[in-house]
């Protein structure tokens, strides 16, 4: 399980999630630079579909290894961002070449002088928050894109897919029971090669919080509800992923560890979704 | 969290932050260096010191680069920083360019037999270098092997090799599953980890020359029309199809390669026989029928006139052997192992005798050949 390799005829499938409800529009520090969380997520989502598209850049060309998703919701409604129908093949994805924006930095440098630093990063993806927060309609439509991209023949043997939630707090659209059921739902959803992977991450704005990140079942213990209620509706990630999330956690982290994080900062959410997006280093 | 992007940013910037290469200039495109990636990798064409190189810069550690490169793996050696300002350094490899295509494009935009022969021989040129060289490359596949302007082929990204210092560790990747045994796992880590991908590649090659689906099949799926798991549970029939079009045409080697796929062991213990022929003898005495380890050949003196590849044989006369492969009879030569003329299934032929070699074919036609004729017929 989990094994299997991500090519061309064996693809794989990514779904971003993301609350853009009213209190994204929070600020929140993000290393040097001051924005809103919602301006934040954006980012990171826009730096996740570059990240897909440069791994599937081989000599000959871009290669199709992925459709991807991303799901927002916001003010009752809930948005496919990349295209109507919900997935997009990472060929298609990179072929629109939206817009690319340019940040200039200036930091020091290791011998003590400064320079001007550059990053560059498209997007797809713009910041929005306002209204409510319809995680539970947005979490439907996520687990019927994946019945109907697991059900295709082609994709039955494939690596399954993984769903990155980001949200800052509590939706507006159902109880605890409910959110535990749908969830429940989209990781029941499967391919021959395992069942979705969904890393359910509430970030937050206050420093003095504790995070938890990919907890174990001890540290759940004496977690809040919220941070209980997200491991329930999270999976255990499978032991492919041990190793970085050890390494992420260091010593006395023992394995299996959930796939969320609570509290999380904008730094630790960008270290979850790199270890989530792991499989794509599994390409061939 | 530093991406692909952070890489291209700091290769890019001209205030990049080397540790000891100086003057690496990227090949440009609207802005941006021109790069690819790998699983592990992002690579650059570069400008080093006025030579054209490939810069290749890791994402992730690998203990055992040092070992495997040598001079050319620079640890710890360009700092990237990704947009929060945290920094990591980056190993780099530096190497030569190797100007040509992928073999996996070569094979995909392969339009005719004699492009499927010049690939496969090339590759089976490339094939006996590696088995000779006493190090193993752990991920062989078309991808990794670039056809260069002159024809020869190389094999590239060495991450996954072995070398003798590593005997006795695991491996740390176990190569791309359409090219490895369903066998091999971490603990295989030596000198044969390549055995299966240079038997698969090889019979995939000799394959496609005889069989255009072969190419056609690559050219959509990018991978065998023949997988080690299908093979092993018999849920293909290309390896007996691979057999019986090699056997007809006397292509021992190939043959004995193709059969090696069914082996139940990830290690292929005669491959690098096979492709590593023994010394043609310079010995004048007689050449004899011999066998080893249950395949025949000729033997003369020291060495072996022709290889020990074939199923059975008839006593070598007048510079000629009727050997048999797989059901076909064949008429091969002593001088240098040339498959002379091959017969079909029912002929019958017998070994050369009085300056003709005689045959009744299956229809019932009676046939001679002068042996002057048979030899130079092929050459």
């Amino acid at each position: 399980m989990y094994s299997q390799e991500i090519t061309r005829t064996h693809r794989s499938a990514f779904v971003l999630v993301l609350d853009r409800s009213a209190s994204m529009q929070q600020q929140v520090r993000f290393g040097e630079l001051l924005m809103s969380k919602a301006e934040a997520v954006a980012y990171t989502a826009n730096a996740l579909l570059t990240e897909l598209i440069d791994r599937s850049r081989r000599t000959d060309g871009l290669r199709d290894y992925y459709d991807v998703a991303v799901v927002g919701y916001c003010n009752d409604e809930v948005e496919m961002l990349l295209c109507e129908d919900g997935f997009l093949s990472i060929e298609r994805l990179a072929a629109r070449e939206p817009k690319m924006s340019r940040l200039a930095i200036e930091r020091q440098r290791s011998d003590g002088s400064s320079a001007i630093e550059e990053h560059h990063q498209y997007r797809w993806i713009e910041p929005r928050a306002e209204g409510t927060t319809p995680m539970y309609e947005a979490l439907l439509r996520v687990r019927d894109m994946l019945r109907e991209w697991c059900e295709k023949e082609a994709n039955r043997e494939s690596f399954p897919p993984v769903v990155i939630h980001i949200t800052d707090g509590e939706a507006s659209d159902c109880d605890d029971r409910e959110l535990r059921d749908v969830c429940s739902e989209v990781r029941r959803v499967a391919t021959r090669d395992g069942n979705v992977l969904l890393l359910n991450i509430h970030i937050s704005t206050d420093s003095t919080l504790e995070s938890i990140i990919f907890p174990m079942a001890d540290e759940l213990r004496s977690a809040g509800r919220y941070a209980r209620l997200l491991a329930e509706c999270s999976s255990v990630m499978p032991t492919a992923f041990d190793g970085p999330i050890s390494q992420l956690k260091g010593v006395g982290a023992v394995p299996p560890y959930f796939g969320m994080g609570y509290n999380a900062s904008i730094i630790e959410l960008l270290s979850i979704i790199n270890i989530g997006s792991r499989s794509i280093t599994n390409m061939q | 969290m530093h991406t692909i992007a952070d890489i291209v940013d700091a290769v890019a910037s001209p205030y990049a932050e080397w540790r000891t290469l100086r003057d690496v200039k990227p090949e440009m495109r609207d802005g941006r260096p021109v790069y690819v990636t790998g699983n592990a990798a992002v690579s650059f064409r570069v400008e080093h010191e006025g030579r054209l190189k490939m810069l290749k810069c890791y994402t992730r550690p690998n203990a055992r680069l040092g070992a495997i490169y040598g001079e050319q793996f620079h640890p710890r050696e360009l700092t990237v920083r990704n947009i929060v300002g945290r920094a990591a350094m980056v190993d780099c490899l530096l190497t030569d360019y190797i100007e040509g295509r992928t073999l996996d494009e070569a094979l995909a935009s392969a339009q005719t037999v004699e492009e499927c022969q010049f690939l496969a021989q090339g590759f089976d040129r490339l094939a006996a270098e590696i088995l000779r060289s006493g190090r193993a490359h752990g991920d062989l596949k078309p991808e990794n092997i670039i056809v260069g302007e002159d024809g020869r082929q190389h094999a590239i990204d060495w991450d996954a090799a072995f070398v003798e210092r590593f005997a006795g560790e695991e491996a740390l990747e176990i190569g791309t599953a359409a090219y490895q045994h369903p066998e091999r796992g971490v603990e295989m880590y030596d000198e044969h980890i390549d055995d299966y991908s240079i038997a698969m590649i090889s019979t995939l090659l000799h394959l496609a020359a005889v069989d255009c689906a072969v190419v056609e099949h690559y050219r959509k799926y990018h991978e065998p029309p023949m997988l080690p798991l299908d093979i092993r549970r018999g849920a293909t029939q290309l390896i007996d199809k691979a057999k019986e079009e090699f056997a007809r045409r006397g292509w021992a080697r190939q043959y004995r390669v193709a059969e090696m796929l069914r082996s139940p062991y990830a290690r292929l213990f005669r491959l690098r026989e096979v492709f590593v022929p023994r010394p043609m003898t310079t010995s004048d005495t007689a050449p004899t029928l011999d066998v080893e380890w249950g395949w025949w050949g000729c033997r003369q003196g020291d060495g072996w006139a022709i290889q020990p590849l074939y199923d059975s044989g008839f006593e070598p006369s007048e510079g000629v052997a009727l050997m048999v492969l797989g059901g076909y009879s064949h008429y091969v030569a002593v001088e240098d192992g040339r498959t002379l003329m091959s017969m079909g299934k029912g002929d019958d032929a017998r070994s050369v005798r009085d300056g003709v070699a005689r045959l009744r074919r299956a229809d019932g036609r009676e046939q001679t050949i002068a042996v002057e004729e048979l030899i130079n017929s092929s050459k």
